[in-house]
């Protein structure tokens, strides 16, 4: 299996917790919560769309809005893959961060 | 405000509908004018608006690393692949490169060569409104020719709506010009209306346009011509010796370009015509070419109706007889051979033009078809990085790609040489082609079709390839099971077959074309051309004749001496105005009329059926006696001429001889009628006479020193010129003889290109069979055996292709060959033997690698088994 990019995996978390709310700025404003930096909504959708196209979430619509020029909400959640995918980065995460305590730079 | 109105900046949208991905760009685009709407409520419009723009930059750093970073690192994927295929398999790399560079480079010349003729006459400011008389009449079996009588352009301007200006010109004998020490032939010259400089564009470096030819004696010249006779002096003023006359020049004109079809070195003005010649300027005297310049849309058929009624009013004579007069665009003229007598015109030949453009193509085509055979052939090598890829998730578009790619680098890497090529051959195809042709590569034109030839040959090359290579099936490939299948080798056997017939086509239009041209040559035109000089009746060489003969004749190396008005191969004056016993009500013949002397008809060995040669002993012939030829004769309906009432105009007379037909003219033509006057006063040839001098075979040297020191003795002025008959008479199929080289070389080059086509193949096409080779040897088989076998395949082919390549070839050298009234009738040899030849050489192809094949030692074959 390969690894996610950063922003992938902070993408895929923020569906995870956003759960029925996640739509483009939804998940823009919690990725800039999480990360403490503006991302721009453009800059979400390319790595949204490889996540999509490799198959770790799924998209469904809601009733068209006029707010959105007559389109419909599309709501991101994850599939199967998306879920296997965010576990192996927690498995990944706690293996290489196991027996690290405190993180603290050393004096000689 | 209304909020539908306002939308996000439309090309903002389109970008980013460009660059997100589009399976999520419907909820992507969705967001984003959400965010536009909240912020325009928010913050306003301009924000709005400035927000969503920035929503650009966002998404592009992703789209450039996914899209155009993988791309690049494809196309670096690509370019290996191509490079280690083309260094791994060098000789069908050669096979290809050479075979596109050498078609490109063929296609290249001749499309500099149609580009040139196609350029003829369009750099006038007026060109779209000028237009040329052409006369054409069913009786005197004129097809259009560009004669037109004198007084015809005047009366038409008067009477005939929308011409605007008319210009005359007529081309004058060869003239000696003096200028201080120096003296030269001038050939180049024409008389015309002052008003050409109105109608056409010939810039002037001095002089004024407008009175530059108003004087009788006034002259024109081009700045070579300037430089000629006055070096760095001021020509402007000075006056030239024409032939006794003094000439004032009175304007330079820049050299003419070389596609224009009117050429000249010097100009002199119409009415410089009573000085120089004897033209009649009546109606009845077709001696000049005249152009119109005609309002802008005018229609032509009309005019041209109109011209023809002002002639009849004014009685001419050939109008009356139904001749009618045509107008002729000037684009049109450089590629129409019909009035192609006028020696100052350049006349080029439409239907060249076409042929040469057919066999460019051919040859470019078999050099695809050499790519194509290749690519498809070598399938099973390639086949396995096809099911790679596809395995990998390459589509079947992207493969398609990939192999047009690879024929596009190919055709471009072949271009290069191309154009290396066509630089090399350049300067002997100009002299080949009496052509001043350059690559410029400045040229938008030139770069276009350039451009185009690249795309059209790859996209050529790389179709079949394309395609058929991109769908192999993976799991098939990759079995390692594959062999090519059956489509694939019968697309080959077509392409190999296309190429060979079109090869053989060519090679039996050459063997046709060098056997009519040597027919030409060598046929018997019925008179000697061998050995006789003729030089000009120029000076006072017309004037003591009789001295000038003797003095030559008393050299041994001198065997006779002869004066004709005309020389036949040359100039030719015909007219219908003869009257004879027993001539019918109505009847016309054009006869062709020419004046020779005592020692003509034995000079030339001309054989006289009836009757006998212009004698001195019989004081009358100098007035009143007539030969005529065989045809002549015929056409007149006459029985036992010898004796007959003959007469033309006033001059009445009999007939004493009657001449075999001879060929006098070009083999292009039928034997024309033709009647002979005694030439009594040689000084009256002053124009186009000449005088034949037949010399000893042997000491041609000699002969040639003493006719110049005759020559010299009698015109201290005139400079010596001879010319020998028979190089005159070869040089009336110059332009046949040109295109017979161009075509043998471009047969060359499509032989060859086809030949390493099926070296490759054959080489290839064994290379397969080693095995299969190596068992057949170890059960037995003979050497000769396996070459034959090898062999049968292709010689089976190259014979198809003859089968193909006969009827066509047939068809179009037919087709050539009657443009000559005389010619060979194609024997079954022109196609027998290119078509052995063709065999022989793809055999000799074939068999070097059947034969390797064949004598390799089977242990080694069956090795890896």
């Amino acid at each position: 299996m390969k690894l996610l990019s950063r922003i992938e995996e902070i993408i895929l978390l923020s569906i995870w917790r956003l759960d029925d709310r996640a739509y483009g700025m939804a998940i823009r404003e919690d990725v800039i919560k999480a990360t403490g930096k503006k991302w721009l909504l453009g800059a979400i959708y390319g790595p949204l769309g490889r996540l999509h196209k490799n198959g770790y979430v799924l998209t469904s619509k809601a009733e068209p809005t006029p707010e959105r020029g007559g389109r419909s909400k599309v709501y991101y959640r994850l599939s199967r893959e998306g879920i296997k995918a965010l576990r192996e980065i927690q498995r990944v995460n706690s293996v290489i961060w196991d027996g690290i305590e405190e993180l603290k730079f050393k004096e000689e | 405000m209304n909020r539908q109105t306002i939308k996000p900046p439309r090309i903002a949208v389109r970008i980013l509908e460009f660059i997100i991905q589009k399976d999520i760009q419907y909820g992507a685009l969705g967001d984003f004018e959400e965010q536009f709407y909240w912020m325009r409520k928010e913050h306003g419009l301009f924000k709005a608006r400035l927000l969503y723009w920035k929503q650009i930059a966002g998404a592009l750093p992703y789209f450039i690393q996914n899209t155009i970073i993988w791309s690049l690192i494809m196309f670096k994927n690509y370019l290996k692949t191509i490079f280690r295929n083309t260094t791994r398999h060098r000789g069908y790399s050669f096979i290809n490169l050479a075979g596109l560079a050498i078609g490109m480079a063929c296609t290249l010349l001749i499309l500099l060569w149609v580009k040139d003729e196609l350029s003829y006459d369009r750099f006038h400011e007026n060109g779209k409104n000028i237009y040329r008389i052409m006369s054409y009449g069913t009786k005197y079996m004129i097809e259009g020719i560009d004669g037109t009588p004198a007084p015809l352009a005047p009366a038409v301007k008067e009477e005939v709506p929308g011409i605007v200006n008319y210009a005359r010109f007529s081309d004058i004998p060869k003239l000696v010009f003096k200028y201080a020490d120096k003296v030269f032939y001038e050939t180049r010259g024409l008389i015309a209306d002052p008003s050409i400089f109105e109608i056409f564009t010939f810039p002037f470096v001095q002089g004024d346009p407008k009175t530059a030819l108003s004087e009788p004696l006034d002259i024109v010249i081009t700045e070579t011509m300037a430089k000629k006779y006055f070096g760095t002096e001021d020509p402007m003023g000075k006056t030239i010796e024409v032939e006794g006359n003094l000439a004032a020049v009175k304007g330079v004109i820049r050299d003419i370009p070389h596609n224009s079809h009117i050429q000249f070195d010097f100009l002199s003005s119409y009415e410089f015509i009573e000085e120089v010649t004897n033209y009649g300027t009546n109606w009845g005297a077709f001696n000049f070419v005249t152009y119109l310049q005609l309002e802008a849309n005018r229609d032509i058929h009309e005019i041209g109706k109109n011209i023809t009624a002002v002639a009849a009013k004014n009685n001419c004579p050939q109008v009356k007889d139904g001749v009618e007069f045509r107008l002729q665009p000037l684009s049109a003229i450089h590629l129409d051979n019909r009035g192609a007598f006028r020696n100052y015109a350049e006349v080029g030949d439409r239907k060249y033009v076409y042929v040469f453009s057919i066999i460019a193509f051919f040859v470019l085509f078999i050099a695809c078809v050499n790519f194509m055979n290749l690519s498809t052939a070598r399938s099973t090598t390639r086949a396995k990085e096809v099911g790679m890829r596809k395995t990998v998730g390459a589509s079947r578009k992207n493969l398609i790609l990939q192999f047009f790619g690879e024929s596009l680098f190919l055709t471009l890497t072949a271009c290069v040489f191309a154009l290396i090529l066509v630089i090399v051959m350049l300067p002997a195809f100009n002299q080949i082609a009496g052509k001043d042709l350059k690559l410029d590569l400045i040229d938008i034109q030139l770069v276009f079709g350039l451009i185009i030839i690249v795309l059209l040959t790859a996209l050529t090359a790389g179709s079949y390839p394309a395609i058929y290579l991109s769908s192999f099936k993976p799991v098939k490939v990759l079995k390692g099971v594959f062999k090519s299948e059956g489509k694939g080798k019968t697309f080959r056997k077509v392409l190999v077959v296309t190429q060979f017939s079109l090869s053989i086509a060519l090679l039996i239009g050459t063997s046709v074309t060098y056997n009519q041209l040597r027919f030409l040559r060598h046929s018997k035109l019925g008179f000697n051309t061998e050995n006789i000089v003729y030089v000009p009746v120029k000076e006072n060489i017309g004037k003591s004749y009789d001295a000038f003969k003797a003095e030559l004749l008393s050299d041994p190396n001198i065997n006779s001496v002869a004066a004709q008005y005309y020389l036949f191969a040359d100039e030719s004056f015909r007219t219908t105005g003869y009257d004879w016993e027993g001539k019918e009500r109505g009847q016309q013949v054009d006869i062709i009329l020419n004046l020779v002397d005592y020692d003509f008809i034995p000079m030339m060995g001309l054989e006289l059926v009836e009757g006998r040669n212009f004698s001195k002993e019989y004081a009358t012939d100098a007035t009143r006696a007539y030969i005529l030829n065989e045809e002549a004769i015929k056409q007149m309906r006459m029985q036992n001429p010898v004796g007959k009432q003959f007469s033309y105009g006033q001059r009445k007379g009999t007939i004493i001889g009657v001449l075999k037909n001879a060929h006098f003219r070009s083999l292009h033509l039928k034997i024309e009628p033709h009647v002979l006057f005694f030439l009594d006063d040689v000084s009256a040839a002053t124009e186009y006479g000449v005088i034949l001098i037949k010399i000893n075979g042997d000491k041609t040297e000699e002969a040639l020193a003493k006719i110049q020191g005759v020559w010299k003795e009698f015109n201290p002025i005139t400079p010596f010129e001879y010319h020998f008959l028979d190089q005159k008479y070869d040089s009336l199929y110059r332009k046949e003889q040109k295109i017979g080289t161009i075509l043998n070389a471009f047969t060359l080059f499509a032989v060859i290109i086809s030949c390493l086509g099926l070296f490759g193949l054959a080489s290839f096409l064994t290379e397969q069979r080693t095995r299969e080779i190596g068992i057949r040897k170890v059960l037995g088989a003979s050497e000769s055996s396996i070459v034959f076998l090898l062999s049968k395949q292709f010689t089976k082919w190259v014979l198809i292709a003859n089968i193909f390549a006969w009827p066509a070839a047939y068809f179009i050298m037919n087709e050539w060959l009657k443009s000559f009234a005389y010619r060979i009738s194609i024997g079954i040899w022109a196609f027998v033997l290119p078509g052995i030849l063709a065999v022989s050489i793809a055999l000799v192809t074939v068999s070097y690698q059947a034969i390797r094949a064949a004598w390799a030692n089977p242990a080694d074959s069956l090795r890896y088994e």
